[in-house]
């Protein structure tokens, strides 16, 4: 028999393991945790201007403001004035500033309000240097944070030459900010031995642990990173949190008090890294159906003064370029675009995103050029099984769903008809206008850097039969906590109230990766699973030589474990086997499989497998205002074998949501200073509930386990639901081409905010064609 | 506007709070964190955009209590004079969750939960005031908090599946008439005129319809 009954609590819509304690008011976040009275708090003063030296510092007036303990800048980091690995963050400005923003000094005050109202407090006086602050700037000056890179394959030049058709263009695309609800925090507090534990609200405490300790001249044993859980990252607490914790863990160790950093949301939005805005231009080369036969592509990014993440993120919006589709002959170029603005960092998709997008709107607009339904155009373009299979970066596709998917999304959201419906609908309608569009999505799982895709895990199990599980991830509010318990649960066959998750803490696991690249658990599920099977073999072990039966004669299941004839509870059996002197506690480990990549060639297999989606999305939009509206959406997702539907589903429904907010409303506006004009809630609009489609079909693809050996055969789900909001954008260029012609409907860029609509209807105002249908998908 | 030591009271959990000497540009979310340690009640945004610290606010009206969702990060501390707060750690009783709180686990409705006290009060409000619950009153009461997590379907669902729930022992739809209620907020009444001229109202009449009256 099976060691375990498996699947007692895998595969179930289990809850949250927090939903109680969030529903309540009792989950703890970082800015929650009661701190003792003489705690310090700490602001930051930021620099005014987006480029140029500090003249002159004055901070007298900083220094004796009430309440105010002690200034720091530049000169009291007592080791590293710096906070990223890439090594061009310094902690406090010293010299030359780089954006508006940019921190210059923190002033430690016995309360909040008296840190922050001292930090305004500062004289200082700036020579300003010329500041770059756009994408097209930039491309102009040459000013690159990071070399260029280019990803090549076949014969693109002549195949371009050689083509039946061809076609340039262009799309841009808005960065997007987190809007994490809880702002970025650290609390820190100063140890005996004279290092810091610092309770940070991160995604990846091991980087903090690493950025503390060279930043007070001190090793990573001296520095303790907990997170309990944030209250949202989607990236921003990847590399972002390491400037909080750094200077609450300065101030602390200096004053001997602990201290609280926490900035308000303004102060968030102005100082942390966002998603990159891209601007892609395009040749392609195509034949008279609209298959592409060759494809120049030059992706541009706005990487903001520093590196930080702008290496990866760039290198998957190239892996991503291609997105469902085979490119055979094929140039993409990625500029690393250095502006003098915010450093942007990781935001779910992690660049895929923006990849993805630069080749939808090349099928896009190729489609509209030829007047036929786009969704024909892209089947013809999906990737093939047995051939048409390789990737530009040379990874056979193995678990192709493409149009598996496509097949039973296109009749379950009836789109044939709907899409005929709605030509007569516009025929019809003179203000109003309908737009249809699928879109399929292909996104790879796993870390480019190789190195990350590794995991631990520890796990105790107690004599009363509880287990502390501990592991690498962080919990943001996927559920990774949940997930990871239940495969624990799962393999002691136990229910899953006796598994507890504890705070992710670098004392316990160490060397971890970011939970990020929706690998969490993928990687600590199989970190914990490795642990909970070896503390299970030793029971096995134990029980079959102490009730003399052969071990597979021992099973687990419903909390009991059947040894033989007879059948004890799990409680008694580890309690017997804690009176043999048998370990109870294990560490786990995880590394990815498979996975190879070549940095100078970009070729390999950066990824184990693809997740898969697609999504069908209806809107309409009032021709006279922009506005508009989703009408009805219609999502196929795949997760492989979930371990837990109801969280899949709300990574699903989020992530699309997300998208569609990057696509639609979420509007980042610098002002010719550089200075981020949209930075509160009520100038940057985010989804709000009447944004929800009121006819919403979001469904789980079924039967598809994981072709790869994941855990419980499940997939990623963090990330790549959010690309299945394309649909959203395309069906508002459908609804534009409806109104004013195809080519209003691909000068829209995203997002499609109502002004965007209105600028693509009255770009072309000239060439409308009212009444045009696109050919019909067949 | 109100002396630095002009007395503060209002009801909490069926107590009386008293505060004396209080900055008067204190904020009700500055009070329940910092003062009362009451870190149940989030701050999103501080501006009054995002509904993370949403609080219901009780007000007497002739013999019944209007009870209205409030953003606390923008309520000044004296203006709840007289007034009754009614907090996400106000709802449940012991380990039985109120109805909105329930629907909310069983709905899904949290994820990273940051939100979701703002949520459950705004939940709160809509579930005192209507007792058929339809999805454009949720819309309408819930447009005024922003969720990244979600997407927000779960919580709409929560909101439409609340009639489904037995009354909770506390803060069901009778509340607004209950007597010990109504009581106890009659016994902190502020005088008539003095406290209310004492607080900015925004037409400068010192009207009685403005939150911002006392
Ligand atoms: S904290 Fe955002 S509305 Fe109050
Ligand atoms: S659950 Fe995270 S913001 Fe709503």
């Amino acid at each position: 028999m099976p060691a375990t009954e498996r699947f007692t609590t895998t595969g179930k819509p289990i809850r949250h393991d927090s939903a109680h304690l969030h529903v309540t008011g009792k989950a703890h976040y970082t800015d929650d945790i009661p701190l003792p009275a003489n705690t310090l708090h700490i602001a930051f003063g930021t620099s005014r201007i987006a480029h140029g030296h500090i003249a002159a510092l004055d901070l007298s007036a900083v220094v004796s403001a009430p309440g105010v303990v002690r200034v720091f800048t530049a000169a009291d980091v007592p080791g590293d004035n710096n906070y990223s690995p890439a090594h061009d963050d310094p902690i406090f400005a010293d010299d030359l500033v780089q954006y508006i923003g940019q921190p210059i000094f923190a002033v430690a005050a016995t309360s909040y309000e008296a840190a922050r109202r001292a930090a305004q407090r500062a004289g200082i006086d700036y020579s300003p240097l010329p500041a770059i602050l756009d994408i097209r700037s930039a491309l102009v000056a040459e000013s690159y944070v990071l070399p260029s890179k280019t990803l090549r394959r076949g014969n693109p030049e002549q195949a371009l030459a050689q083509a039946e058709r061809r076609l340039q263009g262009s799309i841009e695309m808005g960065g997007q900010d987190h809007f994490y609800l809880e702002g970025q925090v650290a609390v820190a507090i100063p140890q005996d031995h004279g290092g810091v534990l610092v309770h940070s609200s991160t995604q990846h405490p091991s980087e903090i642990q690493h950025m503390v300790g060279r930043a007070l001249g001190k090793q990573a044993h001296d520095v303790v990173i907990q997170c309990r859980r944030m209250g949202g990252g989607f990236g921003g607490k990847e590399s972002q949190p390491a400037l909080f914790a750094c200077a609450a863990a300065i101030v602390a160790t200096a004053t001997g008090r602990p201290a609280k950093l926490r900035i308000d949301r303004d102060t968030d939005m102005i100082m942390t890294g966002k998603r990159h805005d891209f601007l892609a231009e395009y040749d392609v080369g195509f034949d008279a159906n609209g298959r592409i036969q060759a494809l120049d592509l030059m992706l541009a990014s706005r990487c903001g003064y520093s590196a930080d993440l702008s290496a990866p993120v760039n290198d998957r919006a190239m892996f991503h370029a291609d997105n469902a589709y085979y490119l055979e002959h094929v140039n993409i170029v990625s500029h690393r675009c250095k502006t003098h603005t915010v450093s942007n960092t990781a935001f779910r998709g992690f660049g895929g995103p923006q990849g993805m997008m630069a080749i939808e709107a090349v099928i896009d607009d190729i489609a509209r050029h030829l007047g036929k339904d786009p969704l024909t155009v892209r089947r013809l373009n999906y990737y093939g099984i047995d051939e048409r299979n390789v990737t530009p970066y040379g990874m056979p596709i193995e678990d192709n769903i493409l149009n598996l998917i496509t097949d039973q999304l296109v009749s379950s959201s009836d789109y044939l008809a709907r899409r005929q419906a709605i030509a007569k609908f516009n025929a019809q309608s003179p203000v109003v206008k309908r737009g249809i569009a699928l879109t399929p999505l292909k996104f790879g799982i796993s870390f480019t850097a190789t190195q990350f895709n590794q995991a631990g895990a520890l796990i105790h199990v107690y004599t009363d039969g509880t287990i502390l599980l501990n592991h690498g991830g962080t919990e943001m509010g996927q559920g990774l906590f949940t997930k990871v318990a239940q495969v624990v649960a799962s393999e002691f066959g136990l229910p899953l109230a006796k598994v507890r998750v504890s705070a992710t803490d670098t004392s316990k696991v160490p060397n971890t990766s970011a939970t990020a690249a929706s690998s969490g658990s993928d990687l600590n599920g199989k970190a914990a699973q490795a642990a909970a099977v070896a503390i299970r073999e030793r029971l096995i072990a134990f029980a079959s030589d102490y009730y003399n039966v052969p071990a597979d004669a021992v099973c687990f299941h419903d909390g009991n474990v059947t040894i033989g004839r007879q059948t004890i509870s799990f409680t008694e059996l580890v309690q017997q086997a804690y009176h043999a002197r048998i370990s109870l506690s294990s560490t786990g480990y995880y590394r990815t499989p498979k996975i190879h990549y070549d940095q100078t060639t970009l070729t390999g297999r950066p990824f184990l497998y693809f997740a898969y989606g697609a999504a069908v999305t209806e809107v309409a939009i009032d021709t006279l205002t922009g506005e508009h509206r989703m009408l009805r959406v219609d999502v196929l997702h795949d997760v492989g074998q979930s371990i837990n539907p109801a969280l899949d589903i709300g990574q699903i429904e989020g992530g699309f949501l997300q998208g569609a907010g990057w696509l639609t409303c979420e509007e980042l506006w610098w002002d010719s200073k550089g200075e981020l004009k949209t930075h509160a809630p009520s100038t940057y609009k985010i989804p709000a509930i009447g944004d929800w489609p009121s006819d919403a079909r979001i469904r789980l693809l079924q039967d598809s386990p994981n072709r790869e050996n994941t855990i419980f055969r499940s997939k990623a789900v963090g990330e790549p639901p959010f690309m299945l909001a394309y649909s959203v954008f395309y069906a508002l260029r459908d609804a534009v081409g409806a109104a004013a012609g195809p080519a209003a409907a691909t000068a829209l860029q995203a997002p499609a905010t109502p002004e965007a609509v209105l600028r693509a209807l009255m770009a072309c105002e000239t060439s409308a064609e009212p009444g045009e249908a696109a050919e019909v998908a067949v | 506007m109100a002396t630095p030591n002009h007395t503060v009271r209002f009801v909490l959990d069926e107590e009386i709070v008293t505060v004396r000497n209080i900055e008067p540009t204190t904020t009700l979310l500055q009070y329940l964190r910092q003062s009362l340690g009451r870190t149940g009640t989030k701050e999103g945004c501080a501006e009054g955009d995002c509904g993370a610290c949403t609080v219901v606010v009780g007000e007497l009206d002739g013999d019944r209590i209007d009870y209205q969702a409030v953003n606390a990060c923008i309520r000044f501390l004296p203006t709840l004079d007289g007034k009754e707060v009614v907090t996400v750690e106000s709802l449940a009783e012991g380990e039985a969750l109120h109805p909105v709180q329930q629907a909310m686990v069983d709905k899904h409705g949290s994820q990273c939960g940051f939100c979701t006290p703002g949520f459950v009060m705004s939940l709160l409000d809509v579930y005192l005031k209507h007792e058929q619950i339809t999805a454009a009153a949720i819309t309408e009461h819930l447009s005024g908090n922003l969720c990244r997590c979600t997407g927000y379907r779960p919580i709409i669902d929560a909101g439409r599946g609340l009639a489904a729930y037995p009354d909770p022992p506390r803060w069901h739809r009778a509340e607004p008439h209950n007597p010990a209620r109504i009581q106890r907020l009659r016994s902190i009444r502020p005088r008539r005129g003095g406290a209310k001229r004492r607080v900015l109202c925004p037409d400068l009449t010192g009207c009685a319809r403005h939150n911002l009256c006392g």
